[in-house]
């Protein structure tokens, strides 16, 4: 903990000492992770698509570095009762096509959102909204089933993005997936699958009197490879890249690129099994497990240091974060006991199902090699990172890691991993006392009532090991030194409006 | 001529019909591209409505039979992982992988050519020796690596060639070519090493067959037994490899295109496959078949032209 105080107080002295006044233009060269499949936001779920859809898209709402929820489309919203969310909207905001912005088009959003013939994924996000109310011009009112105080932070997530309803009616359904229009800092130039996607300055913008976008430009190339996109960060081909392993990151700082990670971390890495089947029904023996295996080794070997000990599901620097709170820590004495009590003094083998990529590949090892020490053998299963999770909600896979990144209301990850009807309830762990906490939490309006609550179901939650919390770890973004004033947000999704480029 | 023609042409809709049952029956098995599809924000709910409209809740054989009724009348349908018609996806990339296939065939045979028969006219000497170890090394460095290689020598140390990514042909000519030195370079050393050894051994074993022997007893000049006689009757047996090599390529080309950022088609079907995007996998599958047939067609053709004596009834 010291030494991340002291990186924190040292990372921030840095960029104070070097960050010169803002200038315009320019075109910031971004090496993209994974191929884009729909600029169409009500329909995107690719992680690498939201690096694009900030740049063309406003939300309702925004997030700010704190995770706290500020305005950006509405300026200011109340709960003039607990079912209820009054938003009023930012005046004088144009779409890149020239349609204005007002509560009707905020009303058909949510419209469509809720089309069932559309299935937008983003729907689950605020599944309480009962319907969506013009009050006037730039009033607009959420009814909600029952009081919901995520629905803030769902609406500065996926659900809250806000598209031109008369880009949609020209295009149709399908090709605005390729004819993105929104009220962003970017509008969309051209894309071809697989390759690039452009986008430039909107002059319109409605940010444009704090001068914001900086840059002209952005030009997102699809590079699959990590070791290419380092090498063309390298070599002056790109400006700006993300998805850096911590020891490439390191190497890249060394050679003076502008190395910026999320701090405290923002994602969380564990493993978790299916609670309800065996062998993972016994809970002797997730605790043996969760108790032997060594988190500042792996953070060590993996993470040079730069990742911290997992507590929970909850990452440090979130209001319901529970600083006393230390989960499992690593015991290996204890770990043998329970593995005996579990049922298998002699030691046991079971298969361990690991993403075929080189990180995974080496945590799977070390986890390895510790629990052998307290007598738990691991039989390795391959299986390609682009069905692991689809194998693992289909109940496929039933032990494997897995990391998430975090969301801005504790009830965002909570309720969809852990609540016995969770969407993402793939251990099918099964907690009467949890779902209530949950639904409680839900519905409260005050923070350090919620807060209570929160610490609650994450202590009972992490005890009953569904999944063993084993490390926070940074996001590193990369960028070259004439690139400026990049900040994280805690979703861990980069935003460009602020950056800007050295001419 | 013609008959053979037709004849393999209706070989090739057999193969065709076969090939789409076998290749929708595999991936139908390997599970839903649904759940892929969504990651990490699927749920139950939306995974149904999807499979429902996308018409996979159906059997097998009535998914089949629908793409195949689409499928005559020319309807490859959508793809599922990229925003387009899966045919206007394929021509997209196709050229590219053509444009990678062409320039690296024509540039390995341009230098397995002469090596090759200088190897064998110097057969057992040093040189021959020295070119044998230089297409052993070649064969054995997988291409991925020689990629990364050859890119941290002239992208990084040299500074002369752009790492990776594609530039159309249309935006940017000379930005297009450059990118296309460093692909080419890494998918030729391979076959390179390939004809060259073989264009090794078909010389040294023309050189030592009697109508050579002939020739030089009747006391013809060198060049003109080499030329005429020797280079010739090697270039058979070459046409066969080249052909061969040709359809491999599209195989070759798919890790080369991902190291490169190469849109082509070999990296669209690993990312079809991947997605379980059976529109896309199954238009790919039909034409790289018929792309197959086709060179190997061309194959026989011009056997007939190098060598009068094949003739197809």
């Amino acid at each position: 903990m010291q030494t991340l105080m002291a990186c924190l107080f040292l990372s921030s002295a840095f960029t104070f000492a070097q960050e010169p006044k803002p200038t315009r233009g320019g075109t910031l060269r971004v090496g993209w992770v994974t191929t884009g499949k729909t600029m169409d936001l009500h329909k995107s779920v690719q992680w690498a698509e939201r690096h694009v859809l900030y740049c063309i898209y406003d939300n309702l709402v925004g997030l700010d570095e704190s995770f706290n929820v500020v305005p950006q489309l509405a300026t200011s919203w109340e709960n003039p009762d607990k079912m209820t969310y009054v938003f009023n909207l930012r005046r004088g905001v144009k779409f890149h096509d020239g349609t204005d912005f007002d509560a009707s088009v905020v009303k058909w959003n949510i419209d469509r959102l809720f089309e069932p013939e559309f299935a937008s994924p983003q729907k689950q996000l605020i599944d309480q909204v009962t319907s969506v109310e013009v009050l006037d011009k730039y009033k607009v009112a959420f009814r909600l089933k029952k009081p919901f105080a995520p629905l803030l932070a769902a609406l500065a997530d996926m659900a809250g993005f806000i598209v031109s309803p008369s880009a949609v009616k020209k295009y149709g359904d399908q090709k605005f997936a390729m004819n993105p229009v929104g009220t962003g800092p970017f509008m969309f130039e051209n894309w071809m699958p697989q390759v690039q996607l452009n986008v430039k300055r909107f002059d319109n913008y409605w940010g444009k009197d704090q001068g914001k976008p900086y840059l002209d430009r952005i030009e997102f190339r699809e590079i699959a490879d990590p070791l290419v996109r380092q090498t063309m960060l390298k070599s002056g081909e790109l400006d700006f890249i993300t998805d850096i392993d911590t020891k490439e990151a390191l190497d890249l700082q060394k050679e003076k690129f502008r190395l910026i990670k999320t701090s405290p971390p923002l994602r969380w890495l564990a493993l978790q099994w299916q609670v309800d089947k065996l062998p993972f029904n016994n809970r002797a023996l997730r605790e043996a497990i969760a108790c032997g295996i060594d988190r500042e080794a792996i953070n060590k070997a993996l993470y040079y240091g730069e990742a911290m000990a997992a507590s929970g599901p909850v990452v440090p620097g979130l209001w319901w974060y529970e600083k006393d709170f230390k989960g499992y820590s690593y015991n290996p004495e204890l770990a043998k006991k329970k593995l005996a009590e579990a049922g298998y003094p002699n030691g046991i083998s079971f298969r361990f199902t690991v993403i075929n990529q080189q990180s995974f590949v080496q945590l799977a090892e070390i986890l390895q090699s510790q629990l052998e020490k307290i007598g738990v053998k691991m039989e390795f299963e391959m299986v390609n990172r682009t069905e692991s999770y689809a194998r693992v909600l289909a109940g496929k896979t039933n032990w494997t890691m897995t990391n998430w990144a975090q969301r801005a209301d504790p009830n965002g990850l909570l309720a969809i991993l852990f609540h016995t009807n969770g969407l993402g309830n793939s251990t099918k762990y099964d907690n009467p006392t949890v779902d209530k906490l949950l639904d409680e939490g839900a519905g409260m309006y005050n923070i350090s009532e919620r807060k209570k609550i929160y610490h609650e179901a994450v202590r009972t939650i992490t005890m009953d090991a569904p999944y063993v919390f084993l490390l926070y770890f940074p996001d590193w973004a990369g960028m070259s030194p004439k690139v400026h004033g990049y900040k994280w947000i805690p979703d861990a999704i980069p935003r460009f409006s602020f950056l800007w480029k050295e001419q | 001529m013609t008959a053979h023609i037709i004849r393999r042409l209706f070989y090739m809709l057999i193969i065709l019909f076969v090939m789409s049952i076998i290749m929708f029956t595999f991936v139908s098995l390997k599970g839903d591209p649904v759940a892929i599809m969504l990651g990490q924000s699927a749920d139950q709910q939306t995974i149904a409505k999807i499979r429902e409209q996308l018409g996979l809740d159906r059997p097998i054989v009535v998914q089949y039979l629908d793409w195949l009724s689409h499928i005559v009348r020319g309807d490859f349908g959508q793809s599922y992982t990229i925003p387009m018609s899966t045919l206007d996806v394929i021509f997209q990339r196709l050229p590219i992988t053509i444009e990678l296939t062409i320039f690296s065939m024509f540039f390995s045979l341009l230098v397995a050519l002469p090596l090759g028969i200088v190897a064998a006219l110097n057969y057992k000497s040093k040189l021959d020796i020295f070119l044998l170890e230089f297409s052993i090394v070649n064969l054995s460095m997988p291409n991925f690596w020689l990629g990364i290689l050859l890119i941290f020598l002239f992208a990084l140390k040299l500074k002369i060639l752009p790492a990776s990514g594609y530039v159309p042909f249309t935006s940017s000519p000379v930005a297009h070519l450059k990118l296309m030195i460093l692909p080419v370079l890494t998918l030729s050393l391979w076959y390179i090493a390939v004809f060259m050894a073989f264009i090794r051994s078909t010389f040294i074993e023309v050189l030592q067959s009697e109508y050579i022997l002939v020739a030089y007893s009747k006391g013809l000049r060198e060049k003109r037994i080499l030329w005429l006689h020797a280079f010739k009757n090697t270039l058979i047996p070459l046409v066969t490899v080249v052909g061969v090599n040709v359809s491999s390529l599209v195989g070759g080309a798919v890790v080369t295109e991902t190291i490169f950022s190469l849109p082509g088609i070999g990296r669209l079907f690993v990312d079809s496959l991947f997605g379980r995007d059976m529109p896309l996998i199954m238009g790919i599958v039909l034409l790289t078949t018929v792309a197959v047939v086709v060179v190997n067609l061309m194959v026989d053709i011009v056997y007939t032209w190098i060598d009068p004596k094949i003739r197809y009834e």
